[in-house]
């Protein structure tokens, strides 16, 4: 499978500053694309319409040939988010919104460190690393093949962000899932990735 | 709010509630009472028999003004809820229908808004022939705006949140996005919206009928009691207006104290105050 942009334009209203100007890129199952740039230049941006959560003014976004935004049901491209307060329901308790993604598998669950005993909690009771672990559980249900992680472990310390990356890459390995990773830090996209695509070149 | 001042804050909000239900009961029960006069015992002070004093036609002020109350507190009730729902619908309508049932729904809120409160009530309960279909009426259409306002833009906001649309992406139905997402957050909104819209639904009822465009003289209600004992304030018969007057005011005050603590409860980010 190949998670493909071609020619992707944006601006986030018209007349406004061109966010990406005839961007293309293209990810392979399995394969860890790193993606850098200074703040501003889009990264985000990028994200977005790469996960369907937006469309580009010009240029195609799409899966094996079929755009996108275009797939019902469970998006086979997952998107896990800079800020993860924001993408979970604050009046739902953490089993529910892990629920929502379908069965997640165990294993998924334990090895990002998941707590039994935080099922039961709302999520205004747990802190932003912990609710990052259950936004990236969220987005490893069964019909996941590519993965945009948007700065996720930003909010995180060096050991858990080390955890985490290492469970993402056996995981991406054993199931065969693409991942684009997006990062400031050089040294976390040298040791992950098989590529780097740096977004400076496209402006 | 932790476990025991969750309990504490419930068990007021039953008493408070059960307060004005008894009201209503009372009223009930004290309505032939209420409409009695008898010249013998004219003009009394308040006593152990009449706790609230009696009039210049010698009826009751305790039962005229229980009578009052509940008459206006059932008003209350009938046309908060039914604003409540026009303004669920309307708010929900011009976030969801697209750009011209907005345009429009706006425009018609802002034009409500526009014209002073009073004005208004009384322009539509005159036209509907006054009485309690002219105030029904008249607090009907001029009470649903602002709730109306925060309930569209809860949905706005709903609508662009990450959550909902991130359960977009995991596969969510629209339906059961609506359920999970969307109602749990409108229904405390529209629950406080709408207790607290009583207290004003009773004090422009009483308002409209002091300034005579509301209920009919000879019913029982505040508005009434209190334009009437104005002319009797000055021959020194304080009660006819002080009684009913506190009475009223302890009506909104325990109304509007419901609303908040209602929107305290229900709402999980104050589980820590």
């Amino acid at each position: 499978m190949v998670l493909k942009g071609e020619e992707l334009s944006f601006r986030y209203q018209s007349g406004g500053r061109q966010i990406l100007n005839h961007v293309s890129l293209s990810i392979e199952s399995g394969e860890i694309v790193g993606l850098c740039a200074p703040s501003g230049f889009g990264k985000t941006t990028l994200c977005k319409i790469l996960g369907g959560y937006a469309e580009p003014d010009s240029g195609t976004a799409s899966l094996e040939g079929k755009s996108i935004r275009s797939y019902r049901g469970y998006c086979p491209v997952q998107m896990i988010w800079q800020h993860p307060e924001l993408v979970i329901n604050p009046r739902l308790k953490m089993s529910q919104v892990l629920a929502e993604a379908g069965d997640i598998d165990e294993h998924v669950i334990t090895n990002l460190g998941i707590e039994t005993e935080w099922m039961s909690r709302y999520p205004i009771e747990l802190s932003g690393g912990e609710l990052q672990r259950f936004c990236i559980a969220r987005a490893l249900g069964e019909g996941t093949r590519f993965i945009l992680a948007d700065e996720i472990t930003t909010m995180l310390d060096l050991i858990t962000q080390a955890q985490i990356w290492n469970f993402l890459k056996t995981e991406s390995m054993e199931r065969n899932i693409g991942m684009l990773v997006v990062s400031h830090s050089g040294e976390l996209l040298d040791k992950l990735c098989s590529r780097r695509i740096d977004m400076q070149a496209f402006s | 709010m932790n476990l025991h001042r969750r309990k504490h804050a419930f068990l007021l909000l039953i008493l408070a509630a059960t307060f004005l239900f008894l009201i209503i009961i009372i009223g009930f029960l004290c309505k032939d009472a209420a409409m009695e006069t008898d010249f013998v015992r004219k003009n009394q002070s308040p006593s152990f028999r009449y706790p609230f004093g009696t009039d210049w036609m010698g009826r009751d002020m305790f039962a005229r003004t229980a009578a009052g109350l509940s008459m206006s507190i059932r008003l209350g009730l009938f046309t908060a809820t039914i604003s409540a729902v026009i303004a669920f619908m309307l708010g929900s309508i011009a976030a969801v229908m697209g750009k011209a049932a907005d345009a429009f729904i706006g425009w018609l809120i802002d034009l409500m808004l526009g014209i002073p409160h009073i004005l208004l009530l009384i322009l539509i309960s005159f036209a509907c022939g006054k009485g309690v279909r002219g105030v029904v009426i008249g607090v009907l259409c001029t009470h649903w705006m602002s709730l109306a306002r925060v309930i569209r833009g809860e949905v706005l906001q709903l609508k662009q949140s990450g959550y909902v649309q991130a359960a977009a992406k995991l596969g969510t139905s629209k339906g059961k996005i609506i359920t999970i997402h969307m109602l749990p957050h409108l229904i405390p909104q529209f629950m406080t919206g709408l207790i607290l819209l009583f207290p004003h639904a009773i004090l422009h009822e009483a308002g409209i009928t002091f300034l005579g465009f509301g209920l009919p003289p000879e019913q029982p209600a505040i508005g009434v009691i209190l334009s009437e004992s104005i002319r009797y304030l000055l021959t020194g018969s304080w009660w006819l207006a002080v009684f009913p007057g506190v009475s009223l005011v302890l009506v909104v005050i325990l109304f509007d104290y419901i609303g908040s603590m209602t929107r305290r409860l229900l709402d999980p980010a104050s589980v820590h105050e």
